[in-house]
Formats: C-alpha cells, structure tokens, sequence
C-alpha cells in the first residue's frame, strides 16, 4: 500500500483540524468535514462487538449533523465545560486515488469550571475518507467507544453534549 | 474449612424471578407479591400494550452515570409538565407538550405510574409562543428524525374507553427501578442502578419486535437519536438531575415542594399536576418511615 506525501499530509491535516475545530466549537464547521450522505456514529463497544445496531448518536447525512449542530447551540440544556481531543496518528488500512480507509485512538478530556480536568471518553474511529472538489472529507465516522459508561450526557460530537 | 462445613448451604442468593411478555423481572425479596398483584391491573394493562407477546429484538444497550439520587430520575418520568417546558424537541414538534391530550393513571398504592399522551398540533397553538425552549422557527435539515408511522399496537388493549384518543406516547414508571418508554417509533426500558445515595447508572435497552420491516427497525434507530445520554431530549433531563442534586447537598435543611394541581394524590385527564410524584413519595413514606 502506498499513498503520496501530499495525500498523507491531507489526510492527517484533516484529522488535526477535525479536532481543533470541535475544541473550538465551531460547529457549523464541523458540519463541512462530512460528505452530503455521511454517516457518523458513535457506538458504545459492546454494541459493536455484539452487532446491536443502536449507537448513541446515529446521523446519517450532513443535514442530521446540522440539527445536531442546532441543538448543540439552541436546544440542549447542560453544564458549561471545555473539551479537548488527543488524536493518535491514524492508521492506513486502505488506499485508492480518491479513496482512504483509516482508523485512529482518541481520548477527550474535559474540564468544567472550577473542577479538575476528567477523562471523557476513549475509543477508536473507523473511518471512511473521500476526495471531493472541496477537499478531503469524512464519508463515515464510525467512533467505537471504550468508556461505555457515559459521565451524565454527551453534548458535543464526541464533545456531544456541549 | 472446617470438617462440618456444607457448600450447599452457603450458595448464591437466589433471586424471585417473573416473566411476561418476553420481559424478566427478578427481586431480592423472596416474600414480594407476584408480578401481576404488584403491578395492579391499571398498570399491567399498559405494560401488556407495548410487551403484547410479539418476539422482542434487542437493538442495543446505553449507559450512562448520572450524579443525582435515584429517586430523581423516577420524579423525572412521573413529572408531565416538565417536557413542554425544558425540551424543545418536544414543545416544537408537538410530541409532548402540556396541551395534548393526555391521561395519568396509577396502581391502588400509587408507587407505578403511566403518562399516557396523543400528540398535538406542532408548533401552533399560540398558547406555547410563551415557552422559552420553542423554537418557532425550528425546521429540521433532516426531517427522518421525525418520521413517525402509527402502529397498530398502540391503540393497545389498556385504551377501553373508546372516546380517548390513540396514544402516541405512554411512559410507565414501575416502582422502583424500571421505566417504559414509548415515544411513538422508539421503545425502551431504562433500569436504574443506584449507586449510592447521589448517584445512579441508568441502563438502556432499546428494542424492536421480530415482525418489524427493517424501514421500521431504521426508525427507531433513527428515532432513538431523542434518547439516551447524547439524545437531543433525555441529555437535558440528566444534566438537570445533577444540578438539582448539588441543590440539595448544599442545603440540606431546604425542602422541595410538588404541589401543581393541588396536594392530593389520583388519576387525571390532563398532565397539568405534580400528582404522581406525590403519589410516589406518599408510598416511600409509608414504606420508609413506618413505625
């Protein structure tokens, strides 16, 4: 298997900003790593290793991740905290010209007000990557987390519950 | 050990197990009363509408921790006044909202409940404009959030008055642990775990049932994006229960009152009441603090 620099470059561009940019917060952004018909999960690991389809988030187009990003915003009602991504180097299973498939190790800290900083979530993403006129995007983002036992709620996109 | 010592009188603790309608019920009290006496007839009538014998699928389990007293999650689904006014998915979409109609109904003893609801006109009644968490112009970028197909289940055999209108939602809060849920496509049961006096492990199981189309089966996964520690309804409940739990700890002399619709405790034809909640706690008393 083998991938230009310049594709490889992208490609690991495209996960540190994914990162950055929900730290950020700029959710209308987030929505535009996502290809129209994307699907993004994230599924608590016995889930996964069962094959029970249900995930705790399951959106499967850009506009679902809109609404996600609305109610992100408008709707839901939770306790003001920060959060921050650590992203491992993502793994090459599959590579074509337009084509990537790669996994990659995550941890999400956070931090309310006035606490100590906690471990949020670990896992692994699988995940689909396409390139398009607009760059490289997520066609699928299927997050499989270790840390089943969710601390209260999940506002954010793995920074669910904002 | 010591030469007398018998394993066979040291075993695991053995568990009163009851099962209906595909579902398992176990308790550590050897004496309690059989199932169907428990739930009361009121009761069992809506838990044999949704669990009516059909094959259950199992879709998949969620978890989460939730740093308040156990009791408040049950407050939670026994409090139907709450929904219209902190969900705006609920409020904006007419799925739940203090204008439908609706319907309360407890066992003799008032410890279960069920909140029985039919939908209303979304987004309309000028009565609701008033309502910080609707969103008057909220529309939906993917409307199959909100793809609801009636099924003919939920007529159900618990409806006997013929005049009511077919519920849409019927939330069933078995005393003490156990939460039904129907929320039109999306069904569950939600078990609490507690963990000590101010934290509980709340339990998901969603599911389906073995005659489902998979364009069925879809929908309540796509449905289920409601629910849950990230859903765009149920997240708020947990972050609301850990905020009334540090109220508490930080005035522990303070006391809470429930006293919308009055200070007595029975079935009405309307959510406009904190009844149920009374009803739950009436029988805590009488339960905990007997002489």
């Amino acid at each position: 298997m083998t991938i230009d620099f310049p594709d490889w470059l992208a490609i690991t561009q495209l996960y540190a900003d994914y990162a950055s940019t929900v730290d950020a917060g700029r959710w209308a952004d987030w929505c535009e790593f996502f290809t129209e018909d994307c699907v993004y999960r994230l599924q608590p690991r016995e889930n996964h290793e069962r094959s029970f389809p249900l995930a705790t988030p399951a959106f499967t187009s850009k506009g679902m991740l809109q609404d996600r990003a609305y109610g992100i915003q408008e709707t839901l009602f939770h306790d003001p905290y920060c959060q921050r991504h650590v992203v491992g180097i993502p793994v090459l299973r599959e590579a074509s010209d337009d084509r990537w498939r790669c996994e990659a190790n995550y941890a999400v800290f956070r931090t309310k007000l006035s606490h100590t900083s906690t471990v949020f979530n670990v896992g692994r993403s699988f995940d689909t990557i396409v390139r398009t006129p607009a760059g490289l995007k997520f066609a699928v983002r299927e997050i499989i987390d270790d840390s089943e036992m969710i601390p209260n709620s999940i506002i954010d996109p793995i920074r669910l519950p904002s | 050990m010591p030469g007398d010592f018998n394993t066979a009188e040291h075993g695991l603790t053995k568990l009163r197990v009851a099962r209906r309608g595909g579902v398992v019920f176990a308790a550590f009290d050897p004496d309690v009363e059989p199932f169907e006496d428990f739930l009361g007839p009121e009761i069992l009538g809506w838990f044999d509408r949704l669990f009516n014998g059909r094959q259950l699928v199992i879709l998949g389990y969620n978890r989460q921790r939730i740093p308040g007293n156990w009791k408040l999650m049950q407050e939670n689904i026994k409090d139907p006044y709450h929904p219209g006014l902190l969900h705006t998915w609920f409020v904006t979409f007419g799925l739940w909202r203090a204008d439908n109609k609706s319907r309360l109904r407890m066992d003799a003893k008032h410890r279960h409940a069920a909140m029985i609801s039919t939908r209303g006109a979304a987004g309309q009644a000028a009565q609701v404009t008033q309502v910080a968490s609707f969103k008057a112009g909220m529309q939906l970028h993917d409307p199959s959030f909100i793809d609801i197909v009636p099924e003919a289940w939920w007529s159900g055999p618990a409806s006997t008055d013929p005049a009511a209108p077919v519920p849409t939602a019927v939330m069933t809060t078995l005393f003490p642990s156990v939460i039904l849920q129907q929320q039109v496509n999306s069904v569950s049961t939600r078990h609490i775990q507690p963990d000590g006096r101010g934290s509980f492990d709340f339990v998901w199981t969603h599911f389906g049932f073995a005659d489902d189309t998979p364009e069925m089966t879809q929908r309540r996964l796509t449905q289920a994006n409601l629910f849950g520690p990230a859903g765009f309804v149920s997240a708020d409940d947990g972050e609301v229960i850990e905020f009334s739990q540090q109220a508490f700890e930080s005035k522990p002399a303070h006391r809470a009152v429930a006293e919308l619709g009055g200070r007595d405790v029975g079935d009405t034809e309307h959510m406009v009441t904190e009844t149920l909640i009374r009803g739950m706690d009436r029988y805590w008393r009488d339960v905990m603090e007997a002489p």
